[in-house]
């Protein structure tokens, strides 16, 4: 008997040894079938919808093949900035809208209303790119850190210069003002990390231990870490008062680009230029989980200020995922430019700075990209210097200060008088959630 | 595509409690204390914890001449603030876990459209052309566009420039009639302060005479015995001057004489003695008495020598500019031989 066996696993190794590794080919016709069923299953009762539907395909799959196939359908309603993915979308869930049957079938999320923005001031004063903002806990002033090498402070309500810190060596890439301390924390290219006392207005501390620019800093609100994040790869967690290095927080095969921290747990999430964003536990200093759905590189994670959750920006989409364990929740199709920057108040109006000067807001709760602005680049500077590189509401949530490419910071506002009547939210932008059965 | 949303109502997205944050806090300090404890120790010492150093132990050793002999061992002291000895260094990767799902979705089908928007044409060189050879010069100059360039001037130009060079000669004009005024104006001014000065002086001059003339009368009241003494006065005078005369000519003892013949010693009483100056010493050496280096100056300053080399003559006397000066026609140099010398004999008597 054993004999056999033996005989049988050689005869089994001969025919598939060859073939070990390659991947199953699945026949095209099983992937049509799949999704038939898929959609018969669906629409169930409405078998003129998925007509229609399946119609829709043919002619995009016809589309795909031939793309000078019927070119007037292909039409860019957001500047063509949103992708033709989301534009079809849109037109089916149109279809779906206009249908009443499945109108009363399908959950739907409105849309939230919020005034729009508009430009309020323009402050120039920097000499390089503007960095990164960060706003102080009295909601007097901000700070913002260039490429100048220099930090300046700023007057909120005036937009005056109040100070320059000069200290670093190389561009400034990440500023955090302390809630609980009376100091301002910088990171620069220049590998260092920077303590400052804002009673002195002197550097106190200097965090050494980084091997490559450090791109993102991050305080944990209520233990005394600093988390900074760099381009070799690492996140370090840094005591604040010692000075010392706790842990290194290795895993990550590209540059680590923004890193969030909360109380709760994950304490400490990162994203990186290798697509992946990390959950990390504090306690151990490792790994918890990898989240490995975006496409492209991730250069900001933000913790919701209300909902157990974070927000993830890639050039693809932002993703919702929900905390602890990092469970997908739901997408905001992106436009396909790469964001550099996400920033959230607390009427859930979230916003993405791009690098190509789109400045986007979204409803939250619903995922409806309610306004888009094109930044204009001041006097002097080319076209190509139209990116934002840091978004930031201040403490009240009603100002929004940008950092720009164009050695400019621009302060928002909500606009008096934009009303529902003058900016109405259209019937395609209600969200129709999938039913569970 | 994506018709419809994940439905997330379901979800319970609630923020644990304060309790529940306060416990995972605590929960991670603790943890977190051990770890930090270890390293603040290493960041304070010199990058390694200070430890304890082994106590010396003894160590029985035969030679190889088999003489036993006992050796003490003991560890060597180190600096504990002496600093790292090595620099960072890159540490290899820790191990990454690979073993992670890719959860995204397949990449998307690229469209003819998306093609066309990545393809870069090649840049087109000026010195190669697309098969690599290279282009000869005259080709790119042609090419360049160096020769078929059109200077146009504009209408504009020569008239601007003409208004330009008018109104700076307008300008200068002004300018010049100006000073010509001003200057009229202040010999006006110069003449009339002469003339009032004149006057004041020959108002002063009459005033002087008149003067003069009143008191001419009170004169001739002086009495004889004053006329007397001055007379007295005037001869002592005349007799002063002659004695004065005669020693000259007899030359008495002089000023001059006498210094001549006063003695050394007497000499540098008066401060009148100089040192005489040895040229082939260096004077600086002498100042023994405030240090060696008295005499150099500051330790930045670079002279070596006292003085300079040619101190008695400017640089204009080392040479001299025979030619210039055969020119000028100087009768003591003889003038330029045109044949060889001859030599005569010298005849016996």
């Amino acid at each position: 008997m054993e004999d056999l066996v033996t005989e049988n696993l050689k005869r089994t190794y001969c025919l598939f040894a060859a073939n070990q590794g390659a991947r199953v080919k699945r026949p095209r016709d099983i992937d049509i079938l799949v999704n038939d069923t898929k959609s018969r299953s669906f629409y169930k009762g409405i078998p003129d919808v998925v007509e229609e539907v399946i119609k829709k395909r043919k002619i995009e799959e016809k589309k795909l093949e031939n793309p000078s196939y019927n070119p007037n359908t292909d039409i860019d309603s957001l500047k063509a900035l949103l992708s033709r993915r989301e534009e079809e979308s849109k037109s089916s869930q149109l279809a779906i809208f206009q249908d009443k049957h499945l109108n009363l079938r399908l959950k739907t999320i409105e849309p939230v209303w919020h005034p729009q923005w508009k430009l309020m001031r323009v402050i120039s004063g920097h000499q390089g790119w503007v960095r990164c903002i960060t706003v102080d806990p009295t909601n007097s002033w901000f700070a913002t850190g260039s490429n100048d090498r220099m930090i300046k402070i700023w007057d909120l309500a005036s937009g005056q210069l109040k100070l320059s810190l000069v200290g670093h060596i190389n561009a400034v890439r990440d500023l955090v003002a302390s809630d609980r301390h009376s100091y301002l924390f910088s990171c620069s290219e220049d590998k260092t990390i920077n303590c400052w006392d804002l009673e002195y207005n002197k550097i106190i501390r200097h965090y050494h231990g980084h091997l490559n620019g450090v791109y993102s800093l991050s305080i944990h609100p209520t233990l005394d870490l600093l988390f900074s994040t760099s381009r070799d790869c690492t996140c370090r967690v840094w005591d604040i008062r010692t000075k010392a290095q706790v842990m290194v927080l290795e895993g990550h095969t590209g540059t680590v680009w923004d890193v969030a921290s909360q109380a709760p747990e994950p304490q400490i999430i990162t994203g990186s230029a290798d697509t992946f964003i990390k959950l990390w536990d504090l306690s151990t200093g490792r790994c918890m989980n990898t989240l490995t759905r975006h496409k492209k590189a991730i250069r900001a994670v933000k913790f919701h200020h209300e909902d157990y959750a974070f927000i993830s920006a890639a050039a693809d989409n932002l993703k919702l995922w929900k905390c602890p364990e990092g469970e997908f929740l739901r997408n905001f199709p992106g436009n396909g430019s790469i964001i550099n920057d996400i920033a959230i108040n607390e009427d859930n109006v979230l916003v993405t700075g791009g690098d190509d000067g789109v400045l986007s807001f979204w409803d939250y709760s619903s995922g409806y990209n309610f306004q888009n602005i094109q930044t204009q680049v001041q006097p002097g500077s080319l076209s190509c210097e139209a990116g934002i590189f840091a978004t930031c509401f201040d403490r009240s949530g009603l100002r929004l200060i940008t950092a720009e490419c164009d050695k400019t910071i621009k302060i928002y506002k909500e606009d008096e008088n934009s009303s529902i009547s003058s900016h109405p939210i259209p019937p395609e932008a209600k969200v129709f959630i999938k039913p569970k059965y | 595509m994506e018709l419809v949303k994940k439905d997330i109502s379901g979800y319970d997205l609630t923020r644990p409690s304060l309790e529940e944050i306060a416990n995972n806090t605590a929960k991670t300090k603790q943890a977190l204390e051990q770890t930090l404890n270890g390293t603040i120790i290493a960041a304070k010492v010199g990058g390694e914890p200070l430890r304890k150093t082994q106590d010396p132990y003894y160590v029985k050793h035969t030679g190889l001449d088999g003489q036993e002999r006992i050796i003490r061992m003991h560890e060597q002291q180190t600096d504990p603030m002496e600093c790292v000895k090595f620099s960072h260094r890159r540490v290899p990767r820790g191990q990454v876990d690979d073993h992670v799902r890719i959860e995204r979705s397949p990449p998307r089908q690229i469209t003819s459209k998306d093609q066309k928007n990545w393809k870069i044409p090649p840049c087109i060189s000026n010195w190669k052309n697309s098969k690599g050879y290279t282009i000869p010069i005259e080709m790119r100059l042609s090419a360049d566009g160096r020769y078929l360039r059109d200077t146009t001037i504009s209408e504009r130009f020569p008239k601007h420039s003409e208004t330009l060079y008018q109104a700076e000669r307008n300008a200068r004009e002004e300018v010049s009639a100006r000073e010509a005024i001003q200057k009229k104006l202040a010999l006006k001014e110069s003449l009339k302060k002469e003339n009032q000065m004149r006057e004041l002086a020959a108002q002063a001059r009459a005033e002087r005479n008149s003067l003069v003339k009143n008191e001419q009368p009170k004169k001739r009241e002086r009495s004889s015995s004053v006329e007397e003494r001055e007379k007295i006065r005037f001869e002592r005078s005349r007799e002063i001057e002659r004695d004065r005369r005669i020693e000259n000519a007899g030359r008495k003892v002089q000023k001059k004489d006498r210094d001549m013949e006063r003695d050394i010693s007497e000499k540098i009483a008066l401060g009148q003695a100089q040192p005489t100056k040895s040229k082939l010493l260096d004077e600086r050496l002498f100042n023994q008495n405030e240090g060696v280096d008295a005499g150099f100056g500051s330790e930045d300053e670079y002279n070596v020598y006292d003085k300079p080399l040619f101190n008695d003559r400017s640089g204009a006397n080392i040479y001299r500019n025979i030619r210039g000066d055969r020119e000028e026609g100087d009768a003591a140099l003889p003038k330029g031989r045109s044949n060889p010398v001859q030599f005569e004999r010298v005849r016996e008597e």
